[in-house]
């Protein structure tokens, strides 16, 4: 197999995974909301490498993963780390850490997990100026620049309740555009969700629906990982006790044995194709 | 495990081992080294066939390697020095005395290293290629033959090393050795210190004292001549896929025994 190209969020990244390690100076989060890049180390960074789901399905087909340098982000991040992997884009600001220089050829698939779909920004142009804000789904929709498309909104005589049935559709059609875009170059993309917003919408959606990678834990089957850590408390790193015990981080992301869970997914789909 | 640095030359880096990829635009290029033609997935395909790969997922540690290919003893030591002084660049990156469990320190064909000598109270680093003029001038004016100085080089490079592991392990990390080939075997087996650092190679009921041995007496685990793999052999003489995981399995019986 060739290459397999990962994006994702800090879900894909492995946030958290660090803390199985018994590595030194590991401080735990204030709460399950914070990281700070300055507390870790080189030697944190590579020890969680080792464990996320994505090398844990290259070691499987004996090949090697692409992951983003970057922590967290959305699917903005996603396809944007995607272009610059590929050289469609020169990242100026560096902030995917891409150093390679990837050809078409040398990916088998592109395995995606989709985010928080509030993460990615909602573009509207206010006084001739080109703008964007955060749709947050929570929190009465104050998310960033809530002012400014607060205004928007009144100077449009547009509803948030419209701005987010708006969003979604841009973005479930960009996605369904950029997964063309990668098959159309001979590469296999698949997708999972860790939040129900996208999964809810595949039935208008049929080619993207074809390339959605449930996950099984225990002979159930999971549309999200939100759905499977909801089920599974276990599976978050927060909910880890027997690993860590009464000591145990204030981590939300996915345990060690959820990223072994979401590898053995992705495998079971990826050698159901191959065969 | 927390985190094993290997450090060595081309063997350690994975020479070759890109040809054992499914990737069609891999270019045979014999026993050369051009790293133009060489992509970044040829790269990150290579390495998860080396043994440092290996021994690390053996562990569920991670493996620190130098990422330029090739090297020599000296370039070996230098490389791991840097990676626990925040003050030199390295793509490694900077890590903690505390965050590393191993060393794994491969030696190199000794020649590639140089000569240090005292030339009028001044430290010169001498090339040992056996045309080099400076070399020639110092036999004759210390009236040695080559084989004496071979002598005093080896005893000298050994020291070296033995220095770099005795810092090493007095840091708290342990430190193993292994050898390409046997110029530095007579210093190393007869010294009580390596007893249990130098790994020796097990392979077919035969117990190796350096990879020379090993590949002498199985031409099979060169790239050359692994016909295996290659139906059309590529004449590159590192070691092949089916070696670096027979060193992998070395290293982690040794690491697991002792």
């Amino acid at each position: 197999m060739k290459g397999l190209l990962f994006g994702g969020c800090s879900f894909t990244w492995g946030q958290g995974l660090y803390f199985y390690s018994d590595l030194p100076k590991q401080k735990y989060p204030l709460n399950e909301f914070t990281y700070r890049r300055e507390e870790l180390t080189d030697a944190h960074l590579r020890f969680k490498d080792t464990l996320r789901f994505p090398r844990l399905v290259a070691n499987h087909f004996n090949t090697f993963e692409l992951v983003k340098g970057q922590n967290g982000g959305g699917e903005d991040e996603t396809f944007d780390f995607l272009r610059t992997v590929f050289k469609h884009k020169i990242n100026e600001r560096h902030d995917h850490y891409v150093s390679d220089n990837i050809e078409y050829g040398d990916i088998e698939y592109i395995i995606i997990q989709t985010s928080q779909i509030w993460r990615n920004k909602f573009y509207f142009t206010l006084d001739g100026k080109e703008d964007h804000a955060m749709i947050s789904l929570n929190n009465n929709h104050h998310g960033y620049n809530w002012d400014i498309l607060y205004k928007w909104l009144i100077e449009n005589n547009e509803t948030i309740e419209n701005v987010v049935q708006s969003h979604l559709k841009i973005q479930l059609d960009r996605f369904e555009n950029e997964v063309k875009f990668y098959e159309d170059k001979g590469i296999k993309v698949r997708f999972l969700c860790w939040e129900p917003d996208f999964y809810y919408e595949l039935d208008k959606y049929p080619y993207l629906r074809e390339r959605f990678v449930p996950i099984f834990y225990n002979d159930v089957r999971y549309n999200t990982i939100r759905k499977m850590h909801d089920e599974n408390p276990h599976l978050k790193i927060k909910g880890d006790v027997a690993f860590f015990g009464d000591n145990i981080p204030d981590d939300h992301h996915p345990s060690k044995e959820c990223h072994k869970v979401i590898a053995e997914s992705i495998i079971r789909r990826l050698e159901s194709e191959i065969k | 495990m927390k985190g094993i640095i290997f450090a060595g030359c081309s063997f350690t880096w994975g020479h070759g081992l890109y040809y054992y990829s499914t990737m069609k635009n891999v270019v045979n290029q014999g026993d050369q080294f051009t790293p133009n033609l060489l992509t970044d997935a040829h790269i990150r395909y290579k390495n998860i066939f080396r043994f440092p790969r290996l021994v690390a997922n053996h562990f569920n540690g991670f493996e620190i390697v130098r990422e330029p290919n090739g090297g020599n003893d000296i370039t070996s030591i230098d490389f791991v020095n840097d990676l626990f002084d925040k003050n030199k660049f390295n793509n490694g990156g900077k890590y903690d005395y505390s965050e590393i469990d191993y060393i794994i320190l491969q030696t190199s064909q000794i020649v590639r290293n140089h000569f240090d000598v005292e030339v009028g109270g001044k430290l010169e680093k001498l090339s040992c290629g056996q045309n080099n003029s400076k070399l020639i001038k110092f036999l004759i004016e210390n009236n040695l033959t080559y084989n004496e100085w071979f002598n005093i080089f080896t005893q000298q490079v050994f020291q070296k090393i033995k220095d770099f592991v005795i810092f090493y392990e007095n840091k708290g990390i342990k430190t193993k050795i292994w050898c390409w080939q046997d110029d530095l075997l007579k210093y190393i087996k007869l010294d009580s210190y390596f007893s249990d650092k130098f790994i020796t190679f097990e392979y077919e009921g035969q117990t190796y004292d350096c990879l020379d041995y090993m590949i002498n007496l199985n031409e099979n685990l060169l790239i050359s001549n692994d016909k295996i793999n290659f139906t059309e052999l590529i004449p590159d003489q590192h070691p092949s896929k089916l070696c670096h995981e027979i060193i992998a399995k070395n290293i982690i019986k040794n690491i697991e025994n002792k």
